[in-house]
């Protein structure tokens, strides 16, 4: 039931900040993020419930995980609008947190596990590599924002996006600070992985598909970091590299859930 | 009691009518001074801008009055009365004050939503008070003015966008880079287009404006005004290396700036972005640079379809603000009206109390022993009570012109009907 409640009000939350880029209404506005605020802490509130009543931390389904990138993208948006007050970000974070908690909802019933994750790593493993997924997502939908606004620039479009859409260096420079922060967490969350996985298989690391795709993905996104620190990455770039990125998260994610059900 | 104005803006004079009737500071009080001589005008305001002279009175008879004014106005511009009225207009009661409000919301303004005049309408205010007289009607036309301004300016978007070339220019560079601190301008030429959008960056966070034209001593000139640097002209393209925001409007026959140029210079600069406006015709920016990444050009003709739209989105927020100026207008006049019942509200009460107090000594002297505390409290909670329907009746309705017979106004009065 509060999971319902949950997605419904980011659902809430998405239509007003919709109605909001079309008829540009302050209380509109105000209210889309009062909404979106309520949404996060029933997310915490629902997550905490899970745990509770599971007696261990929710993620031996993929109902779980789900239920998490929602919550971390929810969290990441706010984090996003506490830095730069652009609004507009959630128009392309919001179908992303709704379409993770539909899908919780068609795969309630899809176990990963059958006995519980007791290990202390899960704790410290999971949220941070989903918190990481979750910024390098917001890092590529910068990128797209960029890729549009741009093109208003450029074409001399002066329409409801060029309005409406942060400047093209605010937009950049969300990219930039959701790429690093996403680094950041991706990175512990591999680490810790490797202490896990090196922990669970007396010392030996095994090559499996979710390590390898991880791996893959960790080494672009710091080539993208390292590039753009030394040799300098045009924005235009960098919003590639975000989308490029994320589209191989998500392939790893694909690669990890088929490993997992098997 | 009304408001009355007479007036003459950028609609009705000349500039150099104009400038004959701006109230000079100096002259200011004595101006004040002959108008308020005339003893049926109760309160005064002027209201002197660049581009409208107006004298608002509160009055009694405002066609009397208002010639008074004018007479004034006249004698102090040495312009002939008839002359003076030929330019002038005039408005009373409703139409005065919302005209105000127009006045203070920027909807009678040269720049349609120019947001300075509210500024100068409170500042006349003030002066008002300092020189001339506000009382009660004034005062509450002021908060009233106040209100409705700031309303039109939060709930409409009369004012944000901009309507001259150069304004759109800044706002567009705005788009690109967001804060402009930390960045740096480079204009090439002097004249007057150059002049304008230098001022207008100068008034933002710009880091640094650089200046450079063919005569280098007019460089410096426009330097000196906007605290920026000039720079000769031969060497535009190390300049361009560090400059963010670039502004050319000179008569040079061929462009100025050029794409291989600009290419080289965007390596150099790590392709940050780099926006051109080239306010010169024939331009002076190559407009193939555009095609380079990271880089925008404008030209005249684009910034003036920006314009164009602007002022169309203005011109629609006008209608919303001119609705709400309706509404602020309605609400002040009930106040006005309202006006009229408090003599009566006043009498009625006197007249209760009267009978109240007459009846409490005549109670008193025939029951010596009796609490007079306890009857006093029962008797005026009584009356508070019988003169609470009627006295908010007459409060709200009693201004209303609608026409009633004696008994009909006695039913709406203490809310009879039906009962």
């Amino acid at each position: 039931m509060l999971y319902s409640i949950n997605i419904f009000f980011y659902i809430v939350s998405f239509l007003l900040i919709l109605l909001h880029f079309f008829h540009n209404n302050r209380k509109l506005y105000l209210s889309s993020q009062i909404a979106m605020f309520i949404s996060v802490s029933l997310n915490i509130v629902n997550f905490i419930l899970r745990w509770a009543r599971l007696s261990e931390f929710p993620s031996n389904s993929l109902f779980d995980v789900l239920n998490l990138v929602m919550l971390f993208l929810g969290v990441g948006y706010l984090v996003m609008f506490a830095k730069y007050r652009r609004p507009f970000i959630l128009l392309f974070v919001l179908p992303f947190i709704i379409a993770s908690g539909i899908g919780g909802f068609i795969s309630e019933n899809i176990v990963y596990h059958t006995k519980p994750l007791s290990t202390f790593w899960i704790y410290i493993h999971l949220p941070l590599t989903i918190g990481g997924t979750a910024f390098f997502l917001i890092a590529a939908l910068a990128g797209v924002l960029y890729f549009l606004q741009e093109r208003q620039l450029k074409n001399k479009n002066f329409g409801l996006i060029f309005k409406n859409f942060p400047p093209l260096e605010t937009i950049n420079n969300i990219n930039i600070f959701a790429l690093y922060t996403g680094f950041v967490l991706f990175s512990g969350g591999i680490v810790s992985g490797i202490i896990w996985g090196l922990l669970e298989w007396n010392g030996t690391l095994m090559l499996t598909s979710k390590l390898v795709f991880s791996f893959i993905t960790w080494i672009v996104f710091a080539v993208i970091i390292i590039v753009k620190k030394t040799k300098g990455l045009t924005p235009k770039k960098t919003a590639t590299l975000s989308i490029i990125g994320i589209l191989l998260i998500l392939l790893t994610y694909h690669g990890v859930a088929t490993f997992l059900l098997r | 009691m009304q408001l009355a104005v007479v007036g003459l803006n950028h609609n009705t004079a000349s500039v150099e009518l104009r400038e004959c009737l701006a109230v000079p500071q100096e002259r200011i009080e004595q101006i004040y001074s002959n108008i308020l001589k005339n003893e049926r005008i109760y309160e005064a305001l002027i209201l002197s801008t660049c581009n409208r002279v107006e004298y608002y009175i509160v009055t009694d008879d405002f066609l009397c009055n208002v010639e008074s004014v004018l007479k004034i106005v006249a004698e102090e511009s040495k312009i002939q009365l008839d002359e003076l009225k030929n330019h002038t207009y005039t408005y009373c009661g409703r139409d005065a004050i919302k005209h105000l409000f127009k006045v203070a919301c920027g909807l009678d303004s040269l720049v349609l939503g120019e947001p300075q005049i509210f500024g100068q309408v409170k500042d006349a205010f003030a002066n008002a008070k300092i020189y001339g007289k506000v009382d009660r009607f004034l005062k509450k036309l002021e908060e009233s003015t106040i209100k409705i301004a700031k309303k039109v300016r939060t709930d409409t978007k009369i004012a944000e966008n901009p309507v001259s070339v150069s304004y759109a220019a800044v706002e567009l560079a705005k788009k690109i880079f967001g804060s402009l601190k930390n960045k740096s301008a480079l204009i090439i030429g002097a004249g007057e287009m150059c002049e304008l959008a230098a001022k207008h960056l100068s008034t933002t966070d710009i880091s640094s404006i650089v200046i450079t034209n063919r005569t280098f001593q007019k460089a410096e000139a426009l330097a000196k005004e906007v605290s920026g640097v000039a720079k000769p002209f031969s060497n535009i393209n190390e300049y361009l290396v560090d400059a963010d925001i670039i502004i050319s409007s000179t008569g040079a026959p061929d462009y100025i700036v050029r794409y291989d140029d600009v290419k080289s210079i965007m390596q150099k600069r790590k392709y940050s972005p780099m926006f051109f406006i080239d306010i010169a015709v024939p331009r002076d920016i190559d407009p193939k640079i555009n095609e380079i990444e990271n880089t925008y050009v404008y030209d005249i003709d684009d910034l003036k379809s920006v314009v164009e739209a602007n002022k169309k989105a203005r011109e629609k927020e006008a209608v919303k603000a001119m609705e709400m100026v309706e509404e602020a207008v309605d609400s002040f006049f009930d106040w006005v009206k309202s006006l009229k019942i408090v003599p009566t509200i006043k009498n009625l009460r006197l007249y209760f109390e009267e009978i109240k107090n007459n009846e409490l000594i005549r109670l008193k002297e025939k029951h010596k022993s009796m609490d007079e505390t306890l009857l006093n409290y029962a008797l005026t909670s009584y009356l508070n009570k019988v003169l609470h329907t009627p006295l908010t009746n007459l409060k709200n309705l009693g201004a209303g012109s609608e026409k009633y017979t004696l008994a009909e106004a006695v039913e709406i009065l203490f809310n009879l009907k039906g009962e």
